[in-house]
């Protein structure tokens, strides 16, 4: 009868522990996710289907270090490259990611070309999900409008009648940054080997001034090369976008018109987006090693 | 003596308990979190389907969307697939733009209509093109980006124009026009896997051309002479859309662009393809072994 009593008082203090157990583990962990959820969704996220983006980031929140470069050089010359050198860079898609070894090789080739040129080039580290901007930048300031005057040799006898022009000082200025700027979010997935980044780098560069006309200050004109994107890779891989006109920036038409279209050369882009996943145990023996 | 052992034996006890719960409840949480994680991913691909679709979204609904990337619910784990798009916009003369055989049989005419063609097809036409007289490259551009996001590639140059000429002295303001290569696209695969389908496609390649004269100045808005294009098209994975015959925007005047251009058609190569799927790895990746990701040896088009 004693024994029948002890064990029933074990089986009890088991059951107990149980229900006290999950009860409290219930308790912090339900505290943490609704705190969670508010913060970051507002209220009603569960009616959106629960806790699964929570799941999306990783544990320990890691750090991915991006990098654009923007390149230019003749069509010919990538031409050349594609014929040659195999299918490093190609016409088609199935080189528009790069592995790190592939870039290098790239890059080699691309500079061992005369008429290779650096347009810019910008990298920045970031904490997943956190947005990061760097940009090595000159700002510019034009006047974009002229306060407007009356012009007293227009009058006409009716006095009631005043002519205004735009004859007076500038009275509104703009400004433009040129340089090279990178925008981006990198997340890295939950597995901690997948980036995604949604990316907004910018190169350009002024290369003149202009007269458009009448008695105004010459106008700036630049050249820009731009990415808007949406991507996802692997660790340590750069994706390759190009671009390609038969127009010589800075040559062109409207700054030389008069320079027959025979003798202009064809300039090919490349933008090379990477992208690193900083922290990883397989990175850190490097970083340390550096 | 006794009465010790049996405070031993219920600590024992109630310590099971609690390890017994905890177990359970990493099971149940687990299959749980698992299960809501799949809901919420597969939420947040339909707003984004209906999104792309054009339905209107409730403003709820936009700020979960716009929320759940802050956060970083990243695009491959929603399953969302990379889509590669380029264009490359060839001119021709207009007597230049007889139709073109290609090998199979199959004829493409180059003053009228579109053409869907394998990426073996429409190198065979970009090869046949080359060798006429008048063949000229005006332009080509690519993007990655995955589905539902929009993406844009500009290799332009600005130019500025007045807008406000009146009365004398300086211009009153002034704007600003792009010319270059550029490319917008906003796209997604279909439900079958084998198309993809665009929902903006605005390829463009074209020159400064002068300026619009006005009366006070000598120079006005800005002109370009070249090709571009809005079609919302679908196009086979890994395939190739033609379009044929189009005609330039051209100004009239003297300009070298307009010079150049005038006259000619335009012959628009669209091709798109999905980028290898991304296996998950098990591991932290080592640059001793690089990543490579799974070719596609069966493309063939290389304009």
């Amino acid at each position: 009868m004693k024994r029948i009593k002890l064990i029933s008082s074990a089986l009890a203090l088991m059951l107990a522990g149980s229900v006290g157990g999950i009860m409290a583990w219930n308790l912090v962990t339900a505290t943490g996710r609704a705190q969670d959820a508010d913060d970051v969704f507002g209220e009603g996220f569960d009616d959106f289907g629960g806790f699964g983006g929570q799941e999306n980031e990783p544990e320990e929140p890691c750090q991915v270090w991006c990098e654009v470069m923007f390149i230019q050089i003749d069509t010919a010359d990538l031409d050349e490259i594609m014929a040659r050198d195999g299918a490093l860079i190609t016409s088609t898609g199935e080189k528009a990611i790069l592995t790190a070894q592939e870039k290098s090789e790239l890059l080699r080739l691309l500079k061992q070309r005369q008429s290779f040129e650096f347009i810019g080039t910008a990298s920045v580290i970031s904490v997943s999900g956190q947005q990061a901007l760097v940009q090595m930048v000159e700002e510019i300031r034009y006047p974009t409008e002229y306060d407007a005057v009356p012009l007293e040799e227009t009058v006409p006898q009716d006095e009631d009648v005043v002519l205004y022009g735009y004859g007076g000082p500038p009275g509104m200025f703009d400004e433009r940054e040129a340089g090279t700027r990178l925008n981006v979010t990198p997340t890295v997935s939950s597995k901690e080997d997948l980036i995604t980044l949604v990316i907004l780098p910018e190169a350009s560069r002024l290369v003149g001034w202009r007269n458009v006309g009448g008695m105004g200050e010459d106008q700036p004109t630049f050249l820009a090369w731009n990415v808007v994107t949406t991507i996802y890779l692997r660790d340590a891989t750069t994706c390759v976008m190009t671009g390609a006109l038969t127009n010589p920036f800075g040559e062109s038409a409207a700054m030389n018109p008069g320079k027959p279209p025979d003798k202009m050369g064809k300039k090919s882009a490349i933008t090379l987006v990477s992208a690193r996943i900083l922290g990883l145990p397989a990175n850190r023996a490097e970083e340390d090693a550096e | 003596m006794r009465s010790v052992r049996d405070t031993f034996a219920a600590f024992a006890f109630l310590a099971l308990g609690l390890a017994i719960a905890a177990a359970t409840w990493q099971f149940v949480t687990a299959r749980t979190f698992g299960q809501s994680s799949e809901r919420w991913l597969r939420a947040r691909r339909e707003l984004l389907r209906r999104d792309f679709e054009g339905d209107e979204l409730s403003q709820q609904e936009k700020d979960r969307l716009e929320h759940g990337w802050r956060v970083g619910a990243d695009s491959h784990d929603i399953g969302l697939r990379r889509i590669w798009v380029k264009f490359t916009l060839v001119a021709l003369d207009a007597n230049d733009a007889g139709a073109v055989t290609l090998a199979s049989g199959r004829t493409v005419p180059l003053l009228d209509g579109n053409a869907e063609l394998t990426p073996a097809e429409a190198l065979e036409l970009y090869s046949q093109l080359k060798e006429r007289k008048s063949f000229e490259v005006v332009g080509s551009a690519s993007a990655v980006t995955v589905e539902y996001m929009d993406a844009l590639f500009l290799f332009v140059e600005d130019i500025r124009y007045v807008t406000k000429a009146t009365g004398q002295g300086p211009p009153g303001a002034y704007a600003e026009r792009e010319t270059g290569v550029k490319l917008w696209v906003c796209a997604a695969v279909s439900d079958d896997g084998a198309h993809i389908v665009f929902k903006k496609l605005e390829p463009e390649a074209a020159l400064p051309a002068g300026w619009t004269k006005t009366r006070e100045t000598s120079f006005g808005k800005a002109l370009i002479a070249g090709w571009s294009t809005e079609t919302p098209l679908t196009i086979a994975d890994g395939g190739c859309v033609v379009l044929t015959g189009m005609d330039p925007e051209v100004p009239d005047n003297d300009s070298p662009a307009a010079r150049r251009f005038k006259g000619r058609k335009g012959v628009l190569f669209l091709a798109a393809k999905t980028l290898p799927t991304i296996e998950r790895k098990t591991r932290a990746p080592s640059r001793e072994e690089p990543d490579r990701e799974r070719p596609d040896e069966e493309d063939q088009t290389d304009f």
